[in-house]
């Protein structure tokens, strides 16, 4: 990490609104909206009738934890051709919301499959992948956490990240890779419009949330390396 | 003959509780990490002031 790099990292403000705000409350709006009309206006799906209105909530949770690491992987790989403090804020507040929209799918998912596979749980290609993703990225936290240097912290969080995204694609692939359970990624022209319009309207509930997350999270981690960065408190002189 | 009579129909009827479940873990997840974001915040504001 450049001095440069940590002198052009912008001071945090004392500003009670920031931009992100605006993004947080349309995604609320729409979140609300989004969440009513998966529960009493999209119509049952055909087979798996009432159950099938899980989608709603659990196919975004699954795009979005996919976004999120995505956004981790960019800003990674920015980190380690700049060095700019700020991205490697990005990658932290991005690694540590997806992990948590990856925990919100996997548990989701296991209340899905219970009524539509008989099972919690299953090893299936895909669950598993979604399980090693959500550990391979909680290894990257941890690592964060035990590495005291910022500099050295920064970098091996990159290289962490870089290399934990190595099973995202396998993860969405998974489904067409091996035999699965799961069933394979759904298009407009595979579902019906009106699932189609609610299924959108929660993604993009969730994208603006997800936003809002990254956001709160990054000034959070700039605070807080502010203020380890702070100069020592001169040494009293002893009388 | 009717061999298939007891297989069922094969929908899934009912489970309106595991679709309550999965939207309510999902504002629960929501709330929460909004809840636990605003506390590290204040915390982290906190220290940063303190002399």
């Amino acid at each position: 990490m450049s001095t440069e790099a940590v002198a052009s990292a912008p001071a945090p403000t004392k500003s009670r609104f920031h931009w992100e705000h605006l993004v947080g409350l349309l995604g609320l709006v729409l979140l609300v909206a989004g969440q009513y009309m998966g529960l009493f206006v999209a119509p049952p799906e055909r087979m798996m009738g009432e159950v099938g209105r899980i989608l709603y909530t659990h196919v975004p949770a699954a795009w979005l934890a996919m976004v999120a690491f995505t956004v981790a992987f960019v800003t990674a790989v920015a980190h380690l051709f700049t060095g700019r403090r700020g991205l490697d804020w990005a990658t932290e507040a991005a690694v540590e919301v997806g992990a948590m929209l990856n925990v919100l799918l996997l548990i989701q998912g296991s209340i899905f499959a219970r009524p539509t596979w008989g099972v919690w749980w299953t090893w299936d290609p895909r669950l598993t992948a979604s399980a090693i993703m959500l550990l391979t990225f909680v290894g990257v936290l941890m690592l964060r956490g035990a590495v005291r240097d910022p500099d050295r912290r920064a970098t091996w969080t990159s290289v962490a990240t870089v290399l934990a995204y190595v099973n995202i694609p396998i993860t969405y692939f998974s489904v067409k890779w091996w035999r699965s359970l799961h069933q394979i990624q759904s298009s407009p022209e595979t579902v019906a419009d009106p699932m189609v319009f609610v299924l959108r309207l929660n993604a993009f509930a969730f994208l603006f949330i997800m936003i809002w997350f990254i956001a709160r999270r990054w000034r959070l981690a700039q605070t807080l390396a502010r203020a380890d960065e702070a100069p020592p408190l001169p040494a009293q002189e002893a009388t | 003959m009717t061999v298939f009579a007891t297989a069922g129909s094969g929908v899934v009827s009912g489970g309106w509780e595991y679709v309550y479940a999965a939207y309510g873990v999902t504002w629960l997840f929501f709330v929460g990490y909004t809840v636990s974001l605003i506390v590290r915040q204040r915390a982290a504001d906190a220290a940063s002031e303190d002399p």
